[in-house]
């Protein structure tokens, strides 16, 4: 039968032409290759553990931040507070302080008014003194009242 | 001449129930196949290589009964 | 890119048909279908030119063999020189294999250091393979892969390297010790490994059955198909035609195949010669 027919001639050259291909790809074509494939598996691995790295520090950074933000917003916070009860006692004081300045410059301008009052009653009972002086020497029509007894009027005036 | 006629036929109705039982077989590992990766589609790829290894056995065998019918129908 | 299959498919039924007007003539059917699946010292195209003998008494098979092994020995060579970073290399397809073998056949079955050693062998086997299968699709060329002369002499291959590597890694009387099955008595221990033995031996045989029948059958019956044609009536053609295309794509499919299991289970085999059971 032709189909099973025994070629040794074509078994030798499938022999031949498998053993060439064979060497001449293990020796000229596969250390290359394997050795593109071997950089670019290593250079995909590096990226991949590159990336992860990058994501894990992003992520620690970015629960620093939180962290940093937590602490910035609770010293804030404090800061407000402290502030604001400072400003509260600086408040208390300031308006202590005006108010007994106030009450100062009220006494004082009291005082002074009655001291002004005073000056000004004095010098109209002297005025008066002297008037009153003038009138009678007007009417008795001499000068008889000395010196003296101007001071005396005087007195006189300032007691009644 | 008429008895060779007759082998020859026999022969390729063996032939066609060997394809046959081929059929079946491969059929049924198609299905199991189909079955396991619906199941789990994660295994799709060893599933699907233990597959074609699997139907290329039966097929084989399948293809023994085609060579056989063959030879009996061609042989002078 | 449309047109330009149609314009291939054209050309592959064009000359895929011319050699059966002769078939007709003669109305020798299985001679004709021998004719052009078998082995010949000649090779005769079309029926108008006399056929031309080959030099040194080869026969067109070696011719595909030779051409095949060529092709992926300058096609590799360019694929390495031109490296993969440029465009339209052919090292996205060497690599592409490479990996294929690696990731599905080598790998998984060897493991990964025995793998990468034994790598370049099994990616031969199955690039030569391929090639081989696929030439034979290409109209006016022949299967090698559908000669059994070629599929032995590539599953003895095998066969021999089983026996090398098995007695290599385990020892001549560990070889021989793997094939005992653990904890049965020695009468059923003894008839198992002869059964195993004489395994070794089938598994080789059917591995170049296989391929080979493979590769003969469906060559068969794309012929077939387009034979009928000329048997029964030229308007079959309109039947025939549709199934002889499908069968044709079918080959494809299976010549790729055929490859894929012809390198697994040959590494399967090796791996289960090399191994110990315990291990």
């Amino acid at each position: 039968m032709e189909l099973f027919k025994l070629d040794p001639g074509l078994a030798a050259w499938t022999w031949i032409a498998f053993g060439a291909l064979l060497f001449i790809l293990w020796k000229f074509v596969f250390p290359p290759l394997m050795k593109n494939i071997k950089t670019r598996e290593r250079t995909i691995a590096k990226s991949v553990d590159n990336a992860a790295a990058i994501e894990r520090r992003l992520g620690e950074i970015e629960e620093e931040r939180e962290k940093i933000l937590k602490e910035a917003g609770v010293k804030a916070d404090e800061i407000l507070h402290q502030t604001r009860k400072d400003a509260e006692v600086l408040k208390a004081k300031l308006v202590e302080k005006a108010e007994k300045e106030a009450e100062n410059i009220l006494v004082l301008a009291r005082n002074k008014a009655a001291a002004e009052r005073e000056a000004l009653l004095q010098t109209l009972q002297e005025d008066l003194a002297d008037f009153v002086c003038d009138a009678s020497e007007k009417v008795i029509g001499a000068s008889f009242i000395s010196e003296k007894e101007r001071q005396w009027t005087r007195e006189l005036v300032k007691e009644l | 001449m008429n008895l060779t006629l007759l082998a020859k036929a026999i022969a390729v109705i063996g032939a066609g129930i060997g394809i046959a039982g081929g059929g079946i077989g491969i059929g049924l590992i198609g299905g199991k196949a189909l079955d396991a990766i619906a199941r789990q589609p994660q295994e799709k790829k060893d599933i699907r290589t233990n597959m074609i290894l699997m139907a290329a056995l039966i097929e084989g065998l399948a293809f023994f009964g085609a060579i056989i019918a063959l030879l009996v129908v061609f042989m002078k | 890119m449309k047109l330009h299959i149609r314009k291939i498919t054209f050309v592959f039924f064009f000359t895929a048909v011319i050699p059966f007007f002769a078939a007709a003539e003669q109305a020798d059917v299985s001679g004709t279908l021998f004719h052009h699946i078998l082995d010949s010292k000649k090779i005769d195209l079309f029926p108008g030119i006399a056929p031309v003998t080959l030099p040194f008494g080869m026969s067109v098979h070696v011719l595909m063999l030779i051409l095949a092994a060529l092709l992926i020995v300058g096609f590799s060579l360019l694929a390495v020189k031109k490296g993969i970073l440029k465009p339209k290399s052919p090292a996205v397809i060497v690599e592409t294999l490479v990996l294929f073998v690696r990731d599905d056949i080598v790998i998984p079955v060897m493991g990964e250091e025995r793998g990468e050693k034994w790598l370049p062998f099994f990616f031969t086997q199955f690039i030569f393979l391929l090639t081989v299968n696929l030439l034979g699709l290409i109209p006016a060329f022949k299967t090698a892969t559908g000669n059994i002369n070629v599929t032995t002499s590539m599953a003895l291959l095998v066969f021999i390297l089983i026996f090398i590597i098995g007695m290599k890694n385990l020892g001549i009387v560990g070889f021989f010790k793997n094939l005992f099955p653990e904890g049965t008595n020695i009468p059923i221990g003894i008839f198992v490994a002869f059964l195993e033995f004489i395994g070794i031996f089938t598994r080789s045989i059917v591995l170049s059955l296989r391929l080979f029948a493979n590769m003969f059958a469906g060559h068969l019956a794309i012929l077939s198909f387009l034979v009928l044609i000329f048997v029964i009536n030229p308007l079959f053609g309109f039947v025939s035609m549709p199934f002889a295309v499908f069968t044709y794509v079918l080959e494809v499919l299976v010549g790729l195949i055929q490859a894929f299991v012809f390198t697994l289970l040959s590494c399967i085999y090796i791996m289960m010669a090399s191994t110990s059971e315990n291990e």
